[in-house]
């Protein structure tokens, strides 16, 4: 009986690989163009090309849910730090300084949300939600319905010079946030307010900067994501980030980091991503339209949380 | 003249606001008060009313509800489906388009309800995915194309006029007089503004706080099936994108109006007035030379505003009783 139990948590903590491993799996046999050792192209374009965002942009919602907040403005002030950069990029034809500005527009943004959460007051949902209005206002408005093309200087040449350069960028930082998540004062720190904000507060844990460092942090991965982003479309324009916030949610939940806050990692935020991009990726292949992706992004969610409500069951004793 | 200071306290401070939004550009453009152009004011504010009505509900209850916009989009689309898909449109396919639309909007309700009403998950994630779900169902629907060309008679649900007054502006009324009835009067009322003050001292008092939060969805997600109808009927074309940004809007119109995400206060009264002044404001925008972009991103401001201070003030007041509590311990 107890062999059993422990199987089953085994299997429980192991269900996300599987999950992605079916999936490719059933995607590969069922369709002729998803992946074969002859035609890797596919594959190739999906790690390189699209896992990479998503990767880093699920990292920085996992923060924001152990947190127990959510991050809504994070596909918004992506577009507008990659627009920012885009037109600095035009008027200067600096790469360096294009690139410092993207990210100081996505910090900032972070850096606010962090402080309307903990010093305001504010919910999470409503700060970043509102926030997500005011950046997509302000993208709109800078831009004012154009697009930005034709980058001058290297800065395409930077993230696009070598095939995996955007998966490297990725691999790297999710390597660092691992690192801070999972061997510094900082990263239990994350947890433990998750876990029981007042405790944390009571044991001396400053909660609001811990608020106010992570979602910089958040706001900073969101801009460096556009900025790979726009490197790699070699365009920007104000609605590039519509549908990520949507997409990193559901990768994070997929992954396994439990909406209740305090439990999650970097590991599930990548393997929750994988499975999103197998999966919408592997759509397209079996011939359901585009138009069904926002569909299963949503079921998807809603899946991972019954899921997961089954799981707590399971492993609570 | 003490009875009039009275009477004037009754008045919502958001009617003030109004009056002064409207002088403000009246005196910046004297267009803007001219017949038609308040007509328009008053139609677009009737439509966010009637989905501000559920969203209302739902925040009076302590919850929200991000899926409306795009539930009236889906709404919208499946009712324009069935009613462009005869050749001739006859009354009864009207009256069958707009059941079915309607009952789009039941079904999100009910889902939302059942899953934070029953199940207890967590009603930002619901919402927000059932948001995904009837966004993606409605792109599905309509194979991403706008479908416009009704026929008089549906066009006339919203355009049409009684008595010189646009009929949409009627059908918002009649609707806002029975919700506004049942928020205040009926037992199902009361039971909204106990659940959302207190969920614990609602359930030991005998309220089924279970029915009553299915209940409130229902509504909300009925709302928004109306509205996406109307709003239709109003543009003459509906597409996935015709909701879109009417769940934020219509939040704006509740916090303006007076109720406060936290629930158990406010009232649907309040959110008529909010309506209206989000509608003001955007149609002053306008005349004062703002585009569109620069009306979302000064509407978010404000909201912005409105919310902090309000966050702040209600902060102030506790602090404050805490201090007298304590004073006199």
């Amino acid at each position: 009986m107890r062999n059993k139990k422990k199987m089953q948590i085994i299997l429980y903590k192991y269900s996300r690989v599987m999950i992605f491993v079916l999936m490719f799996l059933f995607f590969t046999f069922f369709t002729d163009t998803f992946f074969s050792f002859s035609n890797m192209n596919n594959i190739r374009n999906i790690f390189a090309q699209q896992v990479p965002f998503l990767m880093l942009l699920s990292i920085g919602m996992t923060l924001a849910i152990i947190l127990k907040g959510i991050d809504l403005s994070i596909g918004t002030v992506l577009a507008l730090s990659s627009c920012v950069a885009a037109m600095v990029l035009q008027a200067t034809g600096n790469s360096l300084l294009c690139i410092l500005t993207g990210l100081a527009v996505g910090s900032f943004f972070g850096l606010v949300n962090g402080l309307l959460i903990s010093k305001v007051g504010l919910s999470p949902y409503i700060a970043t939600y509102s926030i997500q209005w005011i950046s997509k206002g302000i993208a709109y408005v800078l831009l004012a319905g154009t697009q930005i093309y034709n980058f001058p200087g290297n800065f395409r040449q930077l993230f696009t010079g070598w095939f995996y350069t955007l998966l490297l960028i990725a691999f790297i930082v999710s390597l660092i946030m691992w690192f801070l998540m999972s061997k510094t004062t900082f990263g239990r720190n994350v947890y433990v307010v998750g876990n029981n904000s007042s405790a944390a507060r009571l044991s001396g844990v400053k909660v609001d900067m811990i608020y106010i460092v992570t979602f910089t942090i958040i706001g900073f991965l969101a801009s460096l994501t556009g900025l790979m982003y726009i490197a790699n479309l070699g365009a920007a324009e104000p609605i590039i980030g519509d549908s990520f916030a949507l997409q990193a949610i559901a990768a994070t939940l997929i992954g396994g980091t439990s909406f209740g806050g305090g439990k999650g990692s970097v590991f599930s935020a990548i393997i929750g991503s994988m499975i999103m991009i197998t999966l919408t990726n592997g759509l397209l292949h079996m011939g359901v339209g585009t138009y069904w992706q926002q569909f299963a992004i949503g079921v998807v969610i809603v899946f991972s949380i019954i899921l997961e409500r089954g799981s707590a069951r399971l492993l609570k004793d | 003249m003490s009875s009039f200071l009275k009477f004037t306290k009754k008045i919502p401070g958001t009617v003030y606001s109004i009056v002064l939004l409207v002088v403000f550009f009246s005196l910046v453009n004297s267009r803007f008060l001219n017949p038609l152009n308040l007509n328009n004011i008053l139609k677009n504010a009737s439509i966010l009313t009637i989905v501000a009505m559920g969203v209302t509900m739902v925040m009076l209850s302590a919850k929200m509800d991000l899926s409306v916009g795009y539930v009236m989009s889906l709404s919208a689309i499946v009712a324009s489906m069935i009613i462009t898909s005869r050749e001739e449109t006859t009354i009864g396919l009207i009256i069958l388009g707009c059941l079915a639309g309607v009952a789009v909007g039941v079904i999100f309700g009910f889902f939302n309800g059942i899953m934070i009403g029953k199940y207890k998950f967590d009603y930002w994630l619901i919402t927000f995915s059932s948001m995904a779900i009837a966004q993606g169902l409605s792109l599905v629907v309509s194979n991403g194309r706008i479908i416009s060309g009704y026929s008089k008679n549906f066009r006339a649900l919203a355009d049409g006029r009684i008595l010189g007054i646009s009929s949409i502006i009627i059908v918002a009324v009649f609707i806002c007089a029975i919700m506004i009835f049942i928020s205040t009067r009926t037992r199902f009322g009361y039971a909204i503004y106990s659940v959302g003050d207190s969920e614990e001292c609602a359930n030991k008092s005998g309220i089924n706080v279970t029915k009553t939060r299915i209940w409130i969805y229902v509504i909300s997600g009925l709302m928004a099936g109306l509205g996406g109808i109307l709003l239709a009927s109003k543009t003459n074309s509906a597409s996935s994108a015709l909701g879109m940004g009417y769940e934020f809007n219509a939040i704006a119109a509740v916090v303006v109006g007076g109720t406060p995400s936290e629930g158990g206060r406010g009232g649907l009264l309040g959110t008529v007035f909010g309506s209206i002044f989000i509608a003001v404001m955007k149609s002053g925008l306008q005349f004062v030379g703002l585009t569109a972009h620069w009306q979302t991103l000064m509407i978010g401001f404000f909201i912005m505003a409105i919310i902090v201070s309000d966050v702040t003030i209600s902060k102030l007041k506790l602090k404050k009783e805490l201090r007298r509590i304590y004073k006199d311990a």
